[in-house]
């Protein structure tokens, strides 16, 4: 298959996303969602569990508006409100952690008012240190226990360092479709990568792997460029599980080559290192990887984004968090200063979860890249 | 940029003007727990600013951090939201002064007004300039990343003392181990050594604070009540500036003494006490006089409030000391006690039992447009308070030290429309 066929095939998941996870199901088998990227969903495979993402939907928020302050993030509204709405009632466990005030509520109303089986919330440090190591080391040991009582269920060490294979295989995958955004011309833009992602949170892992190989393949093979020639950017900000949003963007003169989203590059940016312990492993691999505003100090961020800048030569930033989202909105105002002070120019567009105005932000798009490039 | 100078004449204006207080305050023959609560407070500023005259360490903190290590250490040290939130209050000008120079260093609007407060402080170069700053993860983001921006803006360095999201063994274990890390954090920063003996003392000294703040809690709870709605922000400044201080013990003695006074000649602090008001939050900081205003109005007392909540549930041992300091912010406040979760703290059942405990016959929640780690728990809170036990609710839209969400008047407005529907049964 061609490369863009094969982006297809990810595309459509993410397009279909609830039917293709009820299409994948095996029967009998227990579907646990998920919530925020620091969640270990190796431990939940290695349970022999579907682990799928948890996210919103299209439908306006009128049911969890009464549950869930209108002063909260759209994206954990527009995520209850799916599950007041029943679409999340074939998950057999709903885990999260305490990433930000509004997951950690999003999740008391959620194990308070919802009837899912297993609901089961993390405690995630706020930085990496061998304390912080250890202490969630016994987070995710707590998690695999849970499963284990929950469900009757054994989860072997075996299974857990089989599962670190197949997750470092996707990532191993996903990294050497991203070293191609390094290129002058990369063969695939940052809406198609955005896709290709996404659809890791929804298709069964092994299958996702298969695709990702395919991918690889005929990505490395193909001779015409993708991009699309615009001005190379880098896209920060909250979770994005819509790529209509960069899309939009790569139509007005934009080109994603690099981003520093939780759904995007920190899916994949670092693997499991071997460890004799497996959950330790995992451990240090999930608090290792590209922090969240929420992780201290900010510093480790904003050097990351300053070596994405140089790598993948980046001309501006987008920063795009959500509205109310404190953590990324004030994780931008550290960013924008260091980027003033490197005289990278920026823009921020503060959106909501469901891509609204996408008039308005093609022509701020459309006149950054304009003033970019001296037009 | 900021300058080592910076902040020195508005302290020493602070200190002067605690003076002045004072002194009036000896000339009417005030409260003792009075005088002593700004000769307190005097002394907290005093330190700051000899610290940064005489070149010493000078710590910015959080309100949550073990701030009794500081006094150990002879590091002095000033709370950046509450020095910001008593700015905040001083005039309408200085505030908005503030709110804008914030809001020009990029901070949204829709940003917890303490902070926008305090961000603002900082580019005016209006307080001292720290050498280290020290914050938590309690209580919710935005203090998380405030204390980040503070030691941006300083160009200084900076400790987070984090908080496990559950008090169980691992999570006990992680807290102790952050603990001792600040305390090698502040030992190779100051190039001073931490004494536990003069920790144990000081420990000790705090306790016998949070024991009296305790009781005082205790003591709001007699029928009618002996203190109104001011009195818990005044009891916790002094928690954050003074507990490990004898002068923080004098002056809780003092409060205790004088309320058990009124207690025993059954004196409340309105003439006819009509409702007891559990104020599931903290008060309009930018104007405390609602308190007053629903006391006269209505017969309405606040018997508690966030500030006002001291936790009996967590015994502090200073023979344990890093285990004390670990454990110390859960006695404090529901904000804090809302970072948790509500399967292991029973954040709702707790405050519901505040209410029983309190013997309320009403319960009002401020909802502070910025503060999502408490709007969001407005619908659990409404059914089990409001639903299962019955008792009037009512949520009042506004911000702490913001007046231009919602005014005073608008508030009140709010505030008598649920009294009257109350009254109309
Ligand atoms: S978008 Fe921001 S506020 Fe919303 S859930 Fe994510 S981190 Fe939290
Ligand atoms: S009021 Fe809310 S947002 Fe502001 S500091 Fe307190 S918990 Fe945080």
């Amino acid at each position: 298959m061609q490369s863009k066929e094969m982006i297809g095939v990810f595309q459509d998941a993410v397009r279909r996303r609830q039917e293709v996870i009820q299409e994948n199901i095996v029967p009998g088998q227990r579907v646990i969602g998920w919530m925020c990227s620091y969640v270990p969903e190796e431990v939940i495979y290695a349970a022999g569990m579907y682990p799928v993402r948890v996210w919103g939907g299209e439908e306006p928020t009128s049911h969890a508006d009464s549950y869930l302050h209108v002063n909260m993030c759209s994206l954990v509204r527009s995520t209850l409100e799916q599950a007041l709405r029943g679409k999340y009632d074939f998950l057999d466990g709903f885990v999260t952690l305490n990433t930000c005030d509004n997951i950690r509520r999003l999740y008391d109303v959620w194990a308070l008012y919802q009837k899912t089986h297993f609901t089961h919330i993390m405690s995630l440090p706020h930085k990496v240190t061998e304390n912080s190591i250890g202490y969630f080391t016994t987070e995710v040991a707590r998690l695999k226990e849970g499963l284990e009582a929950a469900f009757d269920i054994s989860i072997t060490r075996d299974s857990l360092l089989r599962a670190i294979e197949v997750y470092n295989r996707s990532r191993s995958l996903l990294r050497q479709i991203d070293e191609l955004r390094k290129r002058d011309e990369p063969p695939i833009t940052g809406a198609e990568l955005l896709d290709v992602v996404l659809a890791g949170m929804i298709l069964p892992r092994d299958r996702y792997n298969s695709l990702l190989e395919e991918l690889v393949g005929a990505l490395e093979g193909e001779k015409a460029p993708n991009g699309n020639g615009g001005t190379r950017l880098l896209l920060v900000g909250s979770e994005l599980d819509d790529s209509e949003f960069v899309r939009l963007i790569e139509e007005s003169g934009g080109m994603v080559v690099a981003d520093d989203l939780c759904t995007g590059s920190h899916q994949y940016w670092n693997l499991t290192q071997a460890d004799s312990d497996p959950l330790r492993a995992l451990a240090q691999r999930y608090l290792a990887r590209p922090d969240c505003p929420r992780m201290h100090p900010s510093e480790g961020r904003l050097e990351r984004i300053r070596g994405m800048i140089r790598d993948y030569r980046v001309e501006g930033v987008i920063m795009a968090p959500i509205s109310f989202c404190k953590l990324h909105c004030e994780g931008g105002v550290d960013l924008s200063h260091t980027l003033k002070a490197a005289k990278i120019p920026y823009l921020s567009i503060t959106r909501e979860y469901n891509l609204t105005s996408a008039g308005q932000i093609k022509t701020r798009v459309e006149s950054f890249t304009d003033i970019i490039r001296g037009i | 940029m900021v300058t080592v100078q910076e902040g020195i004449k508005e302290f020493q204006g602070i200190v002067d003007r605690l003076g002045g207080t004072i002194e009036r305050l000896k000339a009417r023959s005030a409260a003792r727990s009075d005088l002593i609560f700004w000769q307190a407070l005097r002394d907290y500023y005093g330190r700051a600013l000899e610290a940064k005259e005489q070149g010493q360490p000078l710590i910015m903190a959080g309100m949550f951090p073990p701030h009794e290590l500081f006094h150990a250490m002879d590091i002095p040290y000033y709370v950046a939201e509450n020095h910001a939130i008593m700015e905040g209050q001083a005039t309408s000008e200085l505030r908005e002064k503030l709110f804008d120079t914030a809001e020009g260093y990029g901070m949204p609007t829709d940003f917890c007004s303490p902070h926008r407060a305090a961000v603002g402080l900082a580019r005016l170069g209006m307080q001292l300039k720290p050498d280290l700053v020290v914050s938590t993860a309690t209580t919710c983001d935005q203090t998380l990343k405030l204390y980040d921006l503070l030691a941006d803006v300083y160009g200084v360095p900076s400790y987070l003392v984090d908080s496990p999201y559950r008090i169980d063994e691992a999570g006990l274990k992680y807290a102790q181990q952050d603990i001792k890390d600040l305390i090698s954090f502040l030992e190779e920063r100051t190039g001073r050594k931490l004494d536990y003996d003069r920790l144990k003392e000081v420990l000790r000294l705090s306790k016998e604070a949070y024991d009296y703040w305790e009781k005082l809690y205790e003591l709001r709870k007699t029928v009618p009540c002996p203190v109104g709605g001011r009195a818990g922000i005044k009891d916790l400044t002094l928690i954050q500036t003074s507990s490990g201080t004898q002068i923080g013990v004098d002056y809780f003695k003092a409060r205790y003494e004088e309320l058990k006074e009124k207690v025993e000649r059954g004196e409340g602090v309105v003439p006819e006490e009509k409702y007891r008001v559990a104020w599931l939050y903290v008060l309009p900081l930018f104007d405390l006089s609602i308190a007053d205003w629903l006391e006269k109005e209505f017969g309405a007392v606040i018997v508690v409030d966030s500030f006002g909540y001291a936790a009996s549930d967590i015994d502090l041992n200073p023979e344990d000391p890093i285990d004390f300091l670990v454990k110390k912010p859960l006695k404090r406040g529901f904000v804090c006690r809302g970072y948790a979760p509500n399967e292991y703290m029973h954040f709702v059942d707790d405050l519901a039992q505040v209410c029983r405990d309190m013997r309320a016959d009403v319960a009002i929640l401020l909802s502070h447009w910025s503060c999502q780690q408490y709007t969001g728990t407005i619908r659990m809170l409404k059914d089990e308070i409001g639903g299962r036990m019955g008792l009037p609710f009512h949520v009042v839209n506004g911000d702490l030290l913001d007046p231009r969400v919602v005014s005073s008047e608008e508030m009140k407005d709010s505030l008598a429309e649920f009294f009257n529907a109350v009254l109309k049964g």
